[in-house]
């Protein structure tokens, strides 16, 4: 009874959604088919991309919809911007080009890049002129599910929103968009390519919705917690069964922020890491009070990977953070209610630290469709 | 024994226009009737009677059906849709529906609109959300975390209790029929329900979730989705409320600063129901209803006994914050939580 009960239920209903993945060509929103040529796709999204110019498998060919979430792939993209391989194609080009920066020596890639679950290893990344920033860059993957904010003070709200921000931000790409759209709008490969996805020539509406759309591609869908949350319960060893249970439980209480499946709520919470004088987070867009500190609960998606942690890179390893919890934090009065000394041994501590590199999803970190395009 | 008033066209047809059946009053509402199959393909889910089966956990539905209680066997209709069809959720053999469904229908009866306003205060103010708000006795609270689900929505004719349907803001029925209300989103604090034609003089909701979707398994969508932030994944089922906040050091020292409502083990451990009447000469087709967070501060610090308390999955620790929820789990129902204004 129990948590067995629960763990029980879990793969009771996992199972289906198991049973639904191996079944070829349902047709069903986010179904994995099998396309010809062996190359799987969503169903919701078809199997008629084609790949980029034909170096790699289609990018919306390896999607298949994450366990643990409730929505296909294809039904979290806004109804002007449907998904289509076209479009993440062209956006996956425009991630890895640095022509969208000023001098011509920074693309989205620089700072995200695929090997850390597109983040950066650095606590805060170089942008043009070796100018930095103060923010850790976010990693992504399953952003196609968030809802409620991107960026660490939730200042954007969709995707298409974000993605430009970075390209005009003078510490980072330090481009005008409008110039940026004409360095496109004069090379015919990316006129073409723009044809090809929206039937319009370059311009900022579609220069976002293709970033965009290469970002929502970017799915994780096979760690080892995920395929125990499709039903199979040897999936994560005993260490990090054990530290499953201490996260989603009321020792560690992690799910409050990170919940199960998304490994985040899509909240604004203070963890701890303010200090006085530190970067006041959420508070700087709504200045209330309360949001002092408070930064968007990140997946934790990869998160062995995606080294150093927190919002300003301040945590250099996963041990550092389940310390950092355990001691309650910086102690600052603005610090979530939540967040309060936890009484963990060190061998609970490294059973947590093992169940957060369950989160590890080795394709998602090395398909060569995410990746940058291959000459010919 | 309190009488209570007719209020005057309490269902209109707010902000719908052309609405066939929609006139504010005349024909007689459904009630509770041999058509409760039927209202119920809207996809209300009501509490399940007492001794029935259809949830998974121990203890099931909510409390009594006494005043106050939970809607329980007596409330349940004397025959239902005891078929299952491709649009209704499935109904038990006692006529009460178990499904908790991701895309209700409505019922071609409730052709009438209310507008539901939650007025959320502190002391005589409006909730100051982020910022300290003042207890009436020494210190402040400031909430940085709001948010309960409401849902199972009815009207009432006295004793008579009639299903509503909780439409989202395209006018087509709510999924699950939940509502999340959220302070720091001022949208959610505003709703319509749907329900046959007349005039009615309460409202009756439960403060959570059904059993039906309290027990829902796996992913779902909003609002019962992660983004919600009242998923409970160490228990069986959803918190109901979340509350955090900062309470002030010179306050009392018993002012939770975290309380977490969710369901408990027992008959009556679900959510609580809440029943307001329309105050006397009350009038209008649209509803405000006052719930005093401090109210809630105070429900959340009743001294209860406890003994008897457990969460669904018993092996998880009972910590201060899920005290606090079941005091105020306890304390709502049948109490004046959330007031009708006038």
């Amino acid at each position: 009874m129990g948590l067995d009960v629960v763990l029980g239920l879990q793969v009771v209903w996992g199972l289906p959604a198991a049973l639904g993945l191996l079944t070829a060509c349902e047709g069903a929103p986010g179904r994995v088919v099998e396309c010809d040529g062996g190359a799987r796709g969503d169903a919701s999204v078809g199997c008629s991309a084609k790949s980029d110019s034909g170096l790699a498998p289609p990018i919306l060919g390896r999607v298949a919809q994450p366990a643990g979430f409730a929505f296909s792939l294809a039904d979290t993209a806004p109804a002007d911007n449907p998904l289509t391989e076209a479009a993440a194609s062209l956006g996956r080009r425009l991630f890895y080009d640095p022509v969208l920066s000023r001098d011509r020596t920074v693309s989205c890639a620089n700072c995200h890049q695929q090997r850390y679950g597109f983040s950066d290893p650095a606590r805060v990344s170089e942008g043009v002129r070796g100018q930095t920033g103060e923010r850790n860059a976010p990693h992504l993957a399953n952003l196609a599910w968030v809802r409620a904010g991107l960026f660490w003070d939730g200042r954007a709200a969709t995707l298409e929103e974000q993605v430009l921000q970075p390209i005009s931000n003078p510490v980072e790409m330090d481009l005008d968009v409008e110039r940026a759209v004409t360095r496109l709008a004069d090379d015919p490969q990316y006129v073409q390519a723009f044809e090809a996805a929206f039937g319009v020539r370059p311009d900022e509406e579609h220069l976002a919705r293709a970033l965009a759309s290469f970002v929502r591609a970017l799915v994780s869908t096979s760690s080892p917690y995920d395929r125990y949350l499709a039903g199979d319960s040897e999936a994560l060893g005993a260490s990090a069964t054990r530290g499953l249970r201490l996260f989603f439980g009321e020792r560690a209480e992690c799910f409050h922020c990170h919940s199960e499946g998304t490994l985040t709520n899509d909240g604004y919470f203070n963890n701890g890491v303010f200090e006085e004088g530190g970067d006041i987070g959420r508070q700087e867009l709504t200045g209330r009070s309360g949001d002092l500190g408070k930064f968007r609960v990140p997946s934790l998606r990869n998160v062995a990977v995606t080294a150093p942690y927190m919002h300003d890179g301040s945590l250099a390893t996963l041990e550092d953070v389940v310390d950092h919890y355990a001691d309650g934090g910086s102690g600052h009065p603005s610090t979530d209610v939540q967040i309060h000394p936890l009484v963990l041994t060190a061998e609970e501590r490294a059973d947590i630290v093992a169940f957060l590199e369950s989160l590890t999803d080795r394709e998602f970190l090395s398909a060569p469709e995410l990746g940058p395009l291959k000459s010919p | 024994m309190r009488r209570w008033l007719w209020v005057r066209a309490s269902f209109g047809c707010l902000g719908v226009a052309g609405l066939a059946g929609c006139s504010g009053g005349g024909e007689s509402p459904s009630s509770r009737s041999p058509d409760m199959g039927a209202d119920n393909a809207a996809g209300v889910s009501s509490e399940p009677a007492a001794g029935g089966g259809g949830s998974q956990e121990p203890g099931g539905g909510a409390g009594g059906p006494e005043n106050g209680g939970s809607a329980g066997a007596d409330s349940a209709p004397t025959k239902g849709d005891d078929g299952v069809d491709g649009d209704a959720p499935e109904v038990k053999p006692d006529g009460v529906p178990s499904a908790c469904p991701a895309a209700p229908t409505l019922s071609e009866e409730s052709t009438s609109r209310t507008q539901v306003t939650v007025d959320l205060r502190f002391g005589m103010q409006a909730l100051t959300f982020g910022e300290p708000n003042e207890l009436a006795e020494a210190g402040t609270v400031m909430p940085t975390n709001l948010r309960f689900y409401l849902s199972q929505f009815e009207v009432l004719r006295g004793e008579e209790r009639v299903a509503a349907t909780l439409l989202d803001g395209a006018g087509e029925p709510a999924p699950y029929g939940v509502q999340l209300v959220n302070a720091e989103a001022p949208e959610s604090l505003t709703f319509a329900l749907a329900a046959p034609p007349g005039d009615y003089d309460g409202l009756a909701f439960l403060f959570g979730l059904s059993t039906a979707c309290n027990a829902l398994l796996g992913p779902a969508g909003p609002p019962l989705d992660e983004a919600s932030q009242l998923k409970w994944p160490h228990s069986l089922g959803f918190l109901f409320l979340r509350f955090e906040g900062q309470v002030s050091s010179d306050a009392a020292p018993a002012v939770p600063a975290l309380i977490h409502m969710g369901a408990a083990v027992g008959e009556k451990g679900g959510a609580p129901w809440i029943f307001v009447r329309a105050p006397s000469g009350s009038a209008g087709d649209a509803i405000e209803l006052e719930l005093p967070v401090d109210g809630l501060l105070d429900a959340a610090m009743t001294e209860t006994d406890l003994s008897d308390f457990k969460l669904l999955d018993p092996l998880t620790q009972v910590g201060p914050e899920t005290e606090a929820g079941e005091r105020l789990r306890r304390a709502a129902e049948g109490g004046d939580l959330f007031r009708w204004l006038p």
